[in-house]
């Protein structure tokens, strides 16, 4: 008896508070989903973000990982979450694919873009004895073509993508330099090494050691600009004459329909995150490009990814 | 004839046949000679033949019982005790406790739902109320407290959000 | 010589000392937690090592990691709930070992050999880390795929229940290991348009189910659900109890320090598979392989040694060239780029005070392993005079929220029931349990291998033959396969022709 009274008056408790007032967002703790794992970059930029997030809104950030499905598990949580502004996430490059790929029928258009935070270029790379420069190296390709082959992860990710726009952009078939599907970038740079491939495509940090030790030389960056991180690698458009650039991403959302008000007082906050010296200085010790977008631009940039992600998803014949 | 070892074994071939069924339906790969389908086709091949191997051997009265060692239930038959009767009651209230759990989940939260479930649990099991209830609900506050607060855990607070545990 | 006491001074800061101290107990706690891994033992502290300087953060991470691992083993010994897919490899022997009453010793030993093998894979590190990391770093996709075979060839030798059932064992863990979007292609695989298998069944929950699931169940059902656990447990000193053990098998610390850190090295499966290749051995090369599945602590030595081994070997690509070996390492790699201590061959020029003082962290915690490690077996074993039913509640409990927080999906919970009753049946009929996990360890290295080398080599398998290393290894295999697959053919032979023979008398 006693705790069916408890059970009620619990239940009473509980319609009580889930009809906010938003008269002070942020009353409560939010929620920042990442759907990726712990201990991986996005988890990592994510904890950042949300211990800076958490000094400007005054209430707590708890990160909280939803892995599985490639990622889509978390994204459609925060896509389905209430639009209170009390669940928020990360969107990562994978939103830009999807739909495209038919993985899932989630695009940017189910979200309310908050913040753009970071972009990674996808990067054309080498064994040091290997083509001296792009143009060589498509030269190469052309003359033979499927001799060389080209990896860094699955068929249908990022860098896959990428290379098959380059190519497209080249005037190339796709299969001049064929996919090797790994999981992930370590594989691919242990068959880089070891001399079963020739290329391999990733974002610059995920190189990084390995140029420094020596073992592998980056060709080109597929950039508009040179990346003030990285100044001597050249873009794409520099080192061959193609217009292509392509970029990873990750930025700050929250379910479609935010209210207004909730999504600029978010927009703000992130503003004054990244400005941050704490969050500078770890974006620059992981080697993550800083890349800055408030609500507006980083829905254009959300459109433009789509589009061009589309464009190499067709050039590699995966399209769905 | 031993009855559950041939039914397993039969079991898993025609499983087999099934991954054989639905490996050949994935798509091939352009630029890949063996496809996402190569691998579960394989697989399909060894269930079957070594499923049907199991099934038969099972029926032969004249091989030796395999003594399962490093499964299960040896050391039991060493305690001085005899076994007792199976508890049904409680290996229900453990399946579908956990199935409610599942269910409930997020609606009912973790703490409330774990206590009973535990509670049951233990009573089928001959422990008296007052203990099993005791039990189940100081481990179950404990295990929330620990994994909220220290590992980061978000398990569910459910009915009982409002107390603001 | 400067370097080294320079080092020791680094070290010998007060800061440092307590961080490792308190490092070390957060990852005993977490890791002897049912369930939950040393990777999110790391993952937690990453946010601490923020405000920490780098040695401290980096010897955080590295104590942490040691001991998660190390406790990760008392619940998989105590109550049949292994932490890591390296520890599945010995959970039913050690299992066997507390219910005659030896958890203890059997956790001891483990332990013991787990602070050798580290010890020496520590200083491996220290001397061969650069040139060992460039051979590594020359395992291509066909030296991987033999070094699965090799792997998958311990099915039959970890099964005790005979050749046709461990293979159907393994073949079930290669199924379950397929569902899911393919990495290579990227078709779903056996998803049945369930968004939440796209990414594959997790390891974890499938563990928990088939160990401590199906046991629970089966003591429900035989009867014996409120009899004692386990024997009282026998908890013998340290030395006159584990020692003369470990120095009876000496070899077997040998073998499994030795070959645990070989295959730690290789990035992606390492430490993984150390274990059950050298469970393996033990049993290949024991006198008494009889006594294997039995409780037994011989195979536990040798893969205890071989797991710690492997955990000091995936530093050398991840310090040498960035390369991380595992998700521990992945994390730890991001906290070295963090705090300016950028790995690469540099840093073993440049940095040599640093770097000679994180190998000194290494040794200091492998050896603060012994006390601390003892201690917390000594108080997990009184967990075992809890009488039964409370003791299986609590059980399950840590099944539920181990399984739950892997991915913090309820559908893991799911995946932890019905595996249980998956092993419960299966069992029931005769086939082990251990080989369906190393086929859902192994089944990803193997065929995204074979894809990924069939797509270099246009398809042509003989080019599993024609680089050196994949060639010797690829014979090895054959000829591993073809020993016992010729004396079954001959003892089938011998077998009908003397049925034969008996029915013409």
């Amino acid at each position: 008896m006693k705790l069916t009274r408890r059970l009620v008056l619990a239940a009473a408790a509980v319609l009580a508070v889930s009809t906010p007032a938003l008269a002070q967002y942020p009353e409560r703790p939010i929620t920042l989903i990442v759907p990726w794992a712990a201990g991986g970059g996005t988890d990592a930029t994510a904890r950042t973000v949300a211990t800076l997030l958490e000094q400007e809104l005054g209430k707590p950030v708890n990160v909280v990982n939803r892995t599985g499905g490639g990622g889509i598990v978390g994204h459609t949580e925060i896509a389905n979450a209430k639009p209170d502004g009390y669940t928020l996430g990360v969107i990562t490059t994978e939103l830009s694919l999807y739909h495209w790929l038919g993985t899932s029928p989630l695009d940017y258009k189910n979200y309310t873009p908050i913040a753009l935070y970071n972009t990674d270029a996808q990067s054309i790379n080498v064994r040091p004895d290997g083509a001296k420069d792009l143009k060589e190296l498509l030269a190469k390709a052309k003359e033979k073509p499927g001799s060389l082959k080209a990896s860094g992860a699955n068929r249908g990710g990022a860098p896959h993508l990428a290379m098959a726009g380059l190519l497209n952009a080249s005037q190339m078939p796709v299969d001049t330099i064929p996919w090797v599907p790994t999981d992930g970038i370590t594989p691919a740079l242990q068959l880089l090494t070891s001399n079963a491939i020739a290329v391999v495509g990733t974002t610059l940090p995920e190189v990084q050691s390995m140029v420094d030790a020596g073992e592998v030389k980056t060709l080109a960056i597929m950039r508009a600009e040179r990346d003030p991180t990285f100044p001597n690698v050249p873009t794409v458009k520099e080192a061959a004459g193609v217009d292509w650039y392509l970029s990873s991403w990750r930025g700050i959302a929250g379910p479609k329909d935010l209210p207004a008000d909730v999504a600029k007082r978010l927009s703000e906050a992130m503003a004054k995150v990244v400005e941050k010296p704490e969050f500078k200085s770890f974006m620059s010790a992981r080697k993550f490009g800083m890349d800055y977008a408030d609500a507006q631009k980083f829905a254009t940039f959300l459109a433009d990814a789509d589009e061009r992600f589309g464009t190499a998803i067709k050039a590699a014949g995966l399209a769905k | 004839m031993r009855k559950a070892p041939f039914l397993t074994g039969a079991i898993l071939s025609l499983l087999g046949v099934g991954v054989i069924a639905e490996a050949m339906r994935l798509p091939a790969i352009p630029g890949q000679t063996y496809g996402p389908g190569f691998f579960p086709a394989v697989i399909g091949i060894g269930l079957l033949v070594f499923g049907a191997i199991y099934a038969m051997s099972a029926r032969h009265p004249a091989q030796p019982v395999i003594q399962l060692e490093g499964e299960g239930i040896a050391p039991d038959e060493m305690e001085e005790t005899a076994p007792e009767r199976p508890f049904y009651g409680a290996l229900a209230s453990l399946v579908i406790g956990l199935v409610a759990t599942i269910a409930l989940w997020e609606s009912v939260g973790f703490v409330l739902l774990m206590s009973i479930v535990l509670t049951i649990f233990m009573i089928l099991l001959g422990v008296r109320f007052w203990n099993a209830a005791l039990v189940a609900v100081g481990c179950t506050i404990m295990v929330y407290a620990i994994f909220i607060k220290i590992l980061m855990v978000p398990l569910p607070a459910g009915l009982l959000a409002p107390l603001g545990l | 010589m400067e370097t080294l006491v320079e080092a020791i001074k680094l070290i010998a800061d007060p800061q440092v000392i307590i961080t490792v101290l308190l490092a070390s107990i957060f990852g005993l706690f977490v890791g002897a937690i049912p369930g939950l891994t040393a990777t999110m033992a790391t993952a937690l502290l990453v946010p601490l090592t923020f405000f920490m300087d780098p040695l401290s953060a980096i010897a955080a991470i590295v104590a942490c990691t040691a001991m998660a691992i190390t406790a990760g083993d008392i619940p998989g010994c105590l109550l049949r709930i292994p932490g890591t897919p390296a520890s599945a490899a010995y959970t039913d022997e050690t299992f066997m070992m507390t219910k005659r009453g030896l958890g203890a010793q059997a956790l001891g030993s483990s332990l013991v050999s787990s602070v050798i093998g580290g010890l020496f894979g520590a200083i491996v590190l220290m001397f061969a880390a650069p040139s060992l990391a460039r051979v590594a770093m020359n395992f291509s996709s066909f030296e991987y795929f033999w070094l699965a075979c090799i792997g998958l060839s311990c099915a039959a030798l970890v099964s005790s229940t005979g050749f046709v059932a461990g293979l159907l064992s393994l073949f079930i863990g290669l199924l379950i290991a397929t569902v899911g979007m393919d990495v290579i292609s990227g078709s779903p695989r056996f998803t049945f348009g369930s968004v939440q298998l796209m990414g594959g069944v997790s390891f974890v929950p499938i563990m928990i189910g088939m160990f401590a699931i199906s046991e629970l169940l089966n003591s429900l059902l035989n009867g014996t659900a409120r009899q004692r656990f386990a024997k009282p447990q026998k908890i013998t000193g340290i030395f006159h109890g584990i020692l003369p053990l470990i120095f009876k098998y000496r070899k077997n610390v040998a073998r499994g320090s030795i070959i645990g850190t070989l295959i730690g090295v290789l990035p992606g499966a390492g430490g993984d598979i150390a274990a059950w290749i050298t469970y393996a051995t033990a049993r290949r090369f024991s006198k008494e392989p009889q006594k294997f599945g039995t409780g037994h602590p011989e195979g536990v030595i040798e893969a205890g040694a071989a797991n710690n081994g492997g955990l000091s070997g995936a530093w050398v690509p991840a310090l040498v060239f960035g390369v991380p070996g595992d998700a521990v390492t992945a994390i730890a790699v991001g906290v070295l780029f963090m705090k300016g201590v950028n790995p690469g061959p540099r840093l073993f020029e440049t940095q040599g005070a640093m770097l000679y003082a994180v190998f000194l962290i290494f040794l200091i915690a492998n050896i603060a392993l012994l006390p601390f490690g003892w201690l917390a077996i000594r108080a997990a074993s009184k967990i075992l005079s809890v009488p039964r039913p409370q003791l299986m509640a609590v059980i399950l409990i840590f099944c539920v929220v181990g399984s739950f927080a892997i991915n913090n999906t309820v559908f893991d919970i799911g995946v932890m029931l019905v595996s249980g009753v998956l092993a419960f049946v299966l069992s029931g009929a005769g086939i082990p349990i251990a080989p369906i996990i190393l086929g859902i360890v192994l089944g990803p290295l193997l065929e995204q291998n074979f894809l990924t080398s069939m797509t270099i080599a246009d398809g042509s398998l003989l080019a599993f033959f024609e680089r050196p290393v994949a060639g010797t290894l690829g014979v090895f295999v054959l000829l591993l396969w073809s020993i016992p697959l010729v004396s079954a053919i001959m003892r089938g032979i011998r077998h009908m022709s003397q049925a034969r023979a008996m029915k013409l008398t």
